[in-house]
């Protein structure tokens, strides 16, 4: 059987003084995910290492991490895929490492949650509920696929620069309730979006659009955003 | 803890090493150089306040193989920074995220173009 070496950035910061990469011989088989080498590495290799994943078919955005360049979902990453016999895994980026390649989101989600990502309508429906043609529905594709792994905030180098920025996972569902015909919360949404640690921080890397699993375009959706706010700004006789 | 840029830069082009990240690597040490010019252009041009001849003897300097190939440098990074900086605003203002990988590539060659032809022009 086809073997593949791993090398995985291990760090225990409660015991460790600086990390380290382990290497382990991995046996594949057609169609393997990372993932799967990630869970024989603990099963048989190494019982020690830590990693987070919930649903293995990319849905629940657990196990997004660093692997052999790039930012991305290990259960949709296969090994054969990758092409290569050494696979160097990490952990995401400019967020504090719990253990190994495990990481503390909680700023993710500070950030996430401070932008009131649910719909703020009003007004109470006038009907039984609140109806939506096909039209404005078509405009929130591409915006509700997110499914908030933080592969784009890792790979974001202004979260990094800019400790308050609210990254791109955070925008692009900001311009997804603003997108929608049913909510009634735009303003107030691009001026929380306008300020410093906003949409004028974003520096269009694309690293987002590059690493986003979904294929999503979160630049897109900030540079959207920044049209909106110039617009608002620059056309104040429409207030 | 103050972060050094270049540091900064360099782990996170190996870290996302496409062509977005690319650009902006050199978008930033382009830009870093071209502020570092303006000083050493004015330090230059400031020894009029000294006369005719102070002045001609500061310019006269630069007026050597070294020196064209300095201002070919500044040149070059200008140019650079001028089409990333229109290439990023038309990706923003204009609906062309999706097509910014098409754009690298098409400002890279208008790139080389120019810097190619600027070797017999300042040489």
């Amino acid at each position: 059987m086809e073997k593949v070496i791993f090398k995985v950035f291990r760090f225990n910061p409660e015991r460790d003084k600086k990390p380290r990469f382990d290497k382990y011989e991995v046996p594949i088989r057609n169609g393997m995910t990372v993932l799967d080498a990630l869970y024989y590495i603990q099963g048989y290799l190494d019982g020690s290492l830590a990693f987070r994943s919930s649903c293995r078919e990319g849905v629940c955005g657990s196990c997004g991490m660093h692997i052999n360049g790039k930012y991305r979902l290990a259960c949709e990453t296969q090994i054969n895929r990758l092409k290569s016999k050494k696979i160097t895994i990490k952990p995401l980026g400019h967020l504090p490492v719990i253990k190994d390649l495990v990481v503390d989101m909680t700023d993710f989600w500070e950030k996430y949650s401070y932008i009131k990502p649910y719909l703020i309508a009003g007004a109470p429906p006038e009907e039984n509920e609140r109806i939506q043609t096909q039209d404005d529905r078509n405009k929130l594709d591409g915006l509700i696929d997110c499914i908030l792994c933080a592969c784009c905030y890792a790979a974001c180098t202004i979260t990094d620069t800019e400790k308050n920025y609210l990254g791109p996972a955070a925008l692009l569902k900001v311009d997804r309730f603003v997108e929608d015909s049913r909510d009634n919360n735009k303003k107030e949404r691009l001026l929380t979006v306008s300020g410093d640690s906003g949409i004028f921080r974003c520096h269009t890397l694309f690293n987002c659009q590059e690493v986003c699993p979904k294929n999503l375009d979160p630049t897109g959706a900030i540079a959207r955003l920044k049209r909106m706010a110039i617009s608002n700004t620059l056309c104040f006789w429409e207030k | 803890m103050k972060k050094n840029i270049i540091s900064v830069l360099l782990r996170e082009l190996k870290l996302n090493f496409n062509p977005g990240m690319i650009s902006f690597f050199f978008h930033r040490i382009t830009g870093i150089g071209i502020v570092i010019y303006i000083f050493l252009h004015l330090w230059t041009l400031s020894a009029v306040v000294k006369g005719r001849d102070a002045f001609n003897h500061s310019i006269v300097k630069w007026d050597n193989t070294l020196g064209h190939f300095f201002e070919y440098l500044i040149m070059i990074a200008v140019l650079y920074h001028l089409l990333n900086g229109i290439r990023i605003i038309a990706a923003d203002l204009f609906k062309l995220t999706l097509f910014h990988k098409k754009m690298f590539w098409a400002f890279g060659i208008i790139f080389i173009v120019f810097a190619v032809y600027s070797i017999k022009v300042f040489f």
